[in-house]
């Protein structure tokens, strides 16, 4: 996992909780790389689960919401790193569709080791978008956290519909109707 | 406390943070670095390769450089007013000018002066009005004066809207230059031979758009318009304006569409005009390559030839329509026998029709193999331009064949070359069909003939058979004691049959005689003898009768004449016979008369006259033909055959004479012949005196050479008489031997002799070295024939001796080889036993001749005769029925001489013409006949001579 995650939700711990928290969840944690993250780096997945379920532990919120409030911010920190990925666009459902065919395609060029998760995204009319989330990562509510954030972004109002195609969460089928 | 703990974690975090961020950035780095000196690399790369290539551009620039300086084309510059400033090598060498003389130099001083003002005003021309490139063709000259036509190409350098230079590439195209003239040449050329032309001419384009006429196209076509005015203008139109011109009009344009539609030549076809003009026209298509580029016409005025031609073509006609009409096929083939032309009656004669057989191949189509060769013969004599006529046979369609009469005769064309022959052919079918049957007719006749022939001699011996045991039986009848009837009836017995035997022997002397069997020998006889035996013989026949018979011979006949004796002899006795036959009363005359002699010949004139009955003038002339007589009524009180004078006739003429008649009715007749004999030279009175029997021999030891047993004994006989040595050789081959191994005084040499034959022993005796080289060599032969005589001389032998001989004649020969008269041998005599006579039906003549009454000598001869001779003649009839020919000749030769020893001689002549009947290879048939005779003739004395041997031993 890119170091990148690892950073935006380090950082929004100890803006929303103090560095207390953020040691305290890392030292309890027998990480490998000992909770020193740059975000150029690569780090094990796990560590971010093992940081999520400490965090939840001590601030009694689950972890979908966790997810969610970290997506939130992350798509904060998206807009102001890497703005070119949302200027190339001017709707949602176009940026939606470019994730797959052009933002990871440029990440891989990038960081040829990134582990990202796959999108299918099909036009069902011209206000529904479907779009399959694949990840053994199981983070769909990261992910609806960012196609909300993204809707906002270009302001435009939507219900997202979600269903869980794999139980284990690992498929995860959105349907995005514009108001 | 705890707060410093948490920020000093903190801080290490951040610290190892940035740490693992500056090891990935240098990581990153590192890479970039790899990435930048890469690219560098690359870049140097590029400069390598811009080098490379500027030095490729600066070789192919020198390379196009040369090309410039060798360059065919001239390459020049001027400067904007003309003035050169440079020129290539190439145009320095054809101008033969040097650079130097040219740079600096105005360009029109080397053009030709009539064309530089006009090229200098179009170069101020074109210059002033920017005309950047152009080209013009112009005559240049040498420094020696030699004048080139280049064509050039100017352009002018342009810069800033001024001229800078000007640049020019000229080439030499004197050649097409020329080559242009030439056809302009061949083009004025062409056009004046149109125009003069003794034809009209037309050519239209493509489009049908006159493009040339000429002035006599505009005459036969009466346009009325000149060649000039007419080019240009549409054909089409002047078709239809000018087909009332001609016979047809509507055909005359349709044929032009329908040519022109095709686009192939047409050549001579023929235009009928109204007013009666012939016009012969060509049709031409012009192509180029494939491309259709127009056509020409072309009119000639042949009225006069059509006339003239369709003259000749009645003509001959007319002549062909003869020819056809007088039932002859003609054909015309070429050289190579391809049929060209066939008329009607040929065709009718050979089945086939005009279609079926033009093209092809005559000699294949009709005649039969066997003929090719006579064919071939034929051409051979058509292509040296000769006529011919010959006959061969000919296939028709049907496949029947027919026989033909062909005159040939060569076809020339005007050049007088042959091209092919003309057959005028007659059918000769009928005519050969009727020669084939007179051919089959002939052969049946002929046939018919000889089994006539065969018929008449088989009768002949048939009825002799019998006849001669009714001879003999009479003549042992008469030996024995009879009354005086019986006596007369064997008389009349006796007469009977001997005129009987007479007819036969007559009928056979005839058939003989015609079938040219009778041969002419020559002897040596008495002629005054003969005819004085005749005349006693008939005066004795004519004893009590009231006719006389007379000799009258002439005195000047004093020697022995050379000749037939016998064939004359039997003349005489004919014509006598028939006179004393036809005359009651009077005389029967014999007269002989010496008429002329040359060196040795001497013809004889016999007349034999009669006062008889005499014959009438108007039968005269048939009495000599067979079977024919003065007339009927004589037949009838005369009796005969009528072949007697006929026998005498053909008798004088087969001895080169000739007989005549002349008789006066009721007064007599004279028959006359004439027949030329040799003269020996020999007087009569030394013959008839005896000769002493003794000679004087030296000659002591003899070789005979001889394969006859019955021969070797005879002459034994008389060498021991005469008390000489002999030593016999029983074939050619043992006498060579003999006469290599001693020396003999006279060799007695046969001719015909088995293994070597006494010629060729003869020749190896003369021509091998042996004591008996110049031996007299005496010929002993039972032919007397003059070739073999000849034959014998020329192998080298010394004298010849006919078989048989008598010991008188083989003394005498002896005593002419004789050298040394002195010394004499005598030969004793022997006293004959008087007492004795041999059986007269034998010759005993000729029997007391050899055995001069020596009857031990007789005995033993007779005895080989019946023990050996008849056991050897057995054999010649199985030589016959196998057809061993020349075996049968041999074995006949062999025995023959025996008959007359045993006083046989008319055997021994009937043996020697089988023997020479054999040699001439006469018919098996013919052979048999001659056999079966002498069969008969040896039953018959078979007998005799047994009892004749019988008889002389009981009186041993």
């Amino acid at each position: 996992m890119k170091g990148v995650v690892f950073t935006e939700f380090l950082e929004m711990v100890e803006k929303q909780y103090g560095y207390e928290m953020v040691d305290k969840i890392i030292t309890e944690n027998k990480l490998s790389s000992g909770g020193a993250y740059t975000s150029v780096g690569t780090y094990d997945h796990g560590e971010i689960i093992l940081l999520l379920s400490s965090l939840s532990d001590y601030t009694k919120e689950g972890v979908p919401s966790l997810l969610k409030a970290f997506g939130y911010y992350f798509f904060e920190g998206v807009k102001i790193n890497y703005p070119q990925f949302l200027n190339g666009v001017n709707n949602a459902f176009a940026f939606l569709e470019s994730i797959e065919t052009y933002i990871h395609v440029e990440v891989r060029k990038l960081y040829p080791d990134a582990e990202l998760p796959t999108f299918k995204t099909r036009l069902i009319s011209e206000d529904n978008l479907e779009m399959v989330y694949f990840s053994e990562r199981k983070m769909s509510d990261f992910a609806e956290a960012l196609i909300e954030k993204s809707m906002e972004h270009f302001e435009e109002k939507a219900t997202i519909k979600k269903e869980l195609l794999e139980k284990d969460g690992t498929v995860v089928k959105f349907i995005i109707s514009k108001k | 406390m705890e707060e410093l703990q948490l920020l000093k974690r903190k801080l290490d975090r951040e610290r190892e943070a940035r740490k693992q961020a500056e090891s990935i950035l240098e990581t990153k780095a590192m890479e970039l670095h790899q990435a930048n000196h890469e690219l560098i690399e690359l870049n140097e790369n590029l400069e390598q390769a811009i080098l490379d290539r500027t030095i490729e551009l600066e070789q192919s620039e020198k390379r196009y450089r040369q090309i410039i300086e060798h360059a065919e084309d001239f390459i020049f510059r001027t400067d904007p007013d003309g003035y050169f400033t440079y020129i290539n090598p190439v145009a320095n060498k054809k101008l033969g000018y040097s650079s130097e003389e040219v740079i600096g130099s105005h360009f029109t001083k080397f053009v030709l002066p009539g064309y530089a003002d006009e090229l200098m005003q179009m170069y101020i021309d074109r210059r002033d009005n920017k005309k950047v490139n152009t080209y013009q063709e112009l005559p240049i000259v040498s420094k020696d004066g030699d004048i080139t036509w280049v064509g050039q190409n100017v352009q002018f350098i342009v810069e800033n809207g001024e001229i800078k230079e000007v640049a020019g590439v000229a080439r030499d195209i004197s050649e097409r230059k020329i080559a242009e003239d030439a056809l302009m040449t061949t083009q004025l050329r062409l056009t004046s031979l149109i125009t003069n032309l003794h034809s009209g001419v037309l050519v239209e384009n493509e489009n049908r758009k006159v493009v040339l006429a000429n002035k006599l196209l505009c005459k036969l076509l009466k346009i009325p318009l000149t060649p000039k005015e007419l080019e240009g203008t549409d054909c089409k139109l002047s078709a239809i304006r000018s087909k009332h011109l001609f016979k047809n009009p509507d055909k005359f344009v349709r044929r032009i569409d329908e040519l022109l539609a095709k686009k192939e030549m047409v050549i001579g076809e023929e235009v009928h005009m109204a007013d009666g003009k012939i016009l012969e026209r060509d049709y031409v298509p012009i192509w180029d390559g494939r491309k259709y580029m127009g056509h020409l016409w072309q009119y000639r005025d042949i009225t006069e030839e059509y006339h003239t031609e369709e003259k000749l073509r009645r003509s001959e006609e007319k002549y062909r329509g003869i020819i056809e009409n007088m039932e002859l096929g003609l054909m015309e083939v070429d050289t190579e026998e391809t049929i060209v032309k066939v008329y009607d009656w040929f065709c009718g004669m050979t089945g086939y029709t005009q279609e079926e057989i033009i093209g092809k191949n005559a000699i294949e189509v009709f005649l039969p193999e066997e003929y090719t060769g006579e064919l071939t013969d034929q051409n051979v004599e058509r292509k040296k331009g000769r006529t011919g006529v010959y006959e061969v046979q000919m296939k028709r369609k049907d496949g029947s064949l027919i026989w033909v009469l062909i005159s040939g005769a060569p076809i020339h064309d005007d050049k007088g070359g042959v091209v092919g022959s003309i057959g005028i052919h007659y059918d000769i079918t009928d005519r050969k069909n009727m020669e084939h049957d007179l051919e089959k007719a002939k052969q049946v006749a002929e046939e018919a003939e000889l089994a006539e022939k065969q018929f008449l001699a088989r009768m002949s011996h048939e009825i002799r058979t019998p006849l001669n045991a009714i001879i003999g039986m009479s003549h042992l009848m008469e030996d024995t004691i009879l009354t005086e009837e019986q006596k007369d009836y064997v008389d009349s017995l006796k007469s009977s049959s001997d005129i009987l035997q007479k007819l036969i022997s007559d009928i056979l002397d005839l058939s003989k005689i015609t079938a040219g069997g009778l041969e002419v020998h020559h002897r040596t006889f008495d002629l005054v003898g003969a005819i004085k035996s005749l005349q006693k013989t008939f005066k004795l026949k004519l004893t009590g009768s009231p006719v006389t018979i007379t000799a009258d011979i002439d005195d000047g006949i004093k020697t022995l004449m050379i000749g037939d004796d016998l064939l004359l002899n039997q003349i005489l006795l004919n014509l006598l016979g028939n006179a004393v036959k036809f005359t009651e009363q009077g005389e029967i005359r014999l007269k002989v008369e010496q008429q002329k002699s040359v060196e040795e010949k001497v013809e004889l004139k016999f007349t034999v006259s009669d006062t008889g009955i005499g014959i009438s003038p108007d039968r005269i002339d048939a009495i000599f033909e067979n079977f024919k007589q003065a007339d009927n009524e004589i037949r009838f009180q005369f009796g005969g055959t009528g072949l007697g004078l006929a026998i005498a006739k053909q008798l004088v003429e087969l001895q080169g004479g000739q007989i005549f008649v002349s008789s006066v009715k009721g007064q007599g007749t004279d028959f006359v012949f004439k027949i030329i004999y040799e003269d020996s030279g020999q007087l009569i009175t030394e013959v008839s005196r005896k000769e002493t029997e003794k000679i004087d021999l030296n000659i002591a030891n003899v070789l005979v050479a001889e394969d006859n047993f019955m021969n070797r004994k005879y002459v034994a006989a008389l060498f021991a008489k005469w008390g000489l040595k002999y030593e016999f050789a029983v074939n050619g081959r043992k006498a060579v031997e003999a006469a290599s191994r001693e020396k003999f005084d006279l060799i007695l040499m046969d001719i015909s002799m088995p293994e070597m034959n006494g010629y060729d022993a003869t020749i190896q005796i003369r021509n091998t070295a042996n004591p008996n080289q110049n031996t007299p060599i005496i010929a002993l032969t039972a032919s007397a024939m003059i070739s073999k005589k000849d034959k014998a001389y020329e192998v080298g032998m010394s004298d010849y001796l006919a078989k048989p001989f008598r010991p008188k004649q083989l003394k005498s020969l002896i005593h002419k080889f004789n050298r040394k008269d002195d010394s004499s041998i005598d030969i004793d005599e022997a006293v004959e036993e008087e007492g004795f006579k041999h059986n007269e039906v034998l010759n005993t003549k000729h029997l007391e001749y050899l055995y001069k009454g020596d009857l031990d000598y007789a005995s033993e001869m007779f005895e080989i005769f019946i023990s050996y001779t008849m056991e050897e003649y057995k054999k010649l009839r199985p030589l016959l029925e196998e057809k061993e020919i020349e075996k049968l000749q041999h074995l006949a030769h062999k025995i023959k001489p025996n008959f007359s020893l045993v006083g046989l001689t008319e055997v021994e002549k009937l043996m020697l013409e089988l023997e020479k009947n054999a040699e001439a290879k006469i018919s098996i048939a013919e052979l048999d006949l001659l056999l079966l005779k002498i069969d008969e003739q040896v039953k018959l004395y078979q007998p005799i001579i047994v009892a004749e041997l019988e008889k002389m031993k009981t009186l041993i």
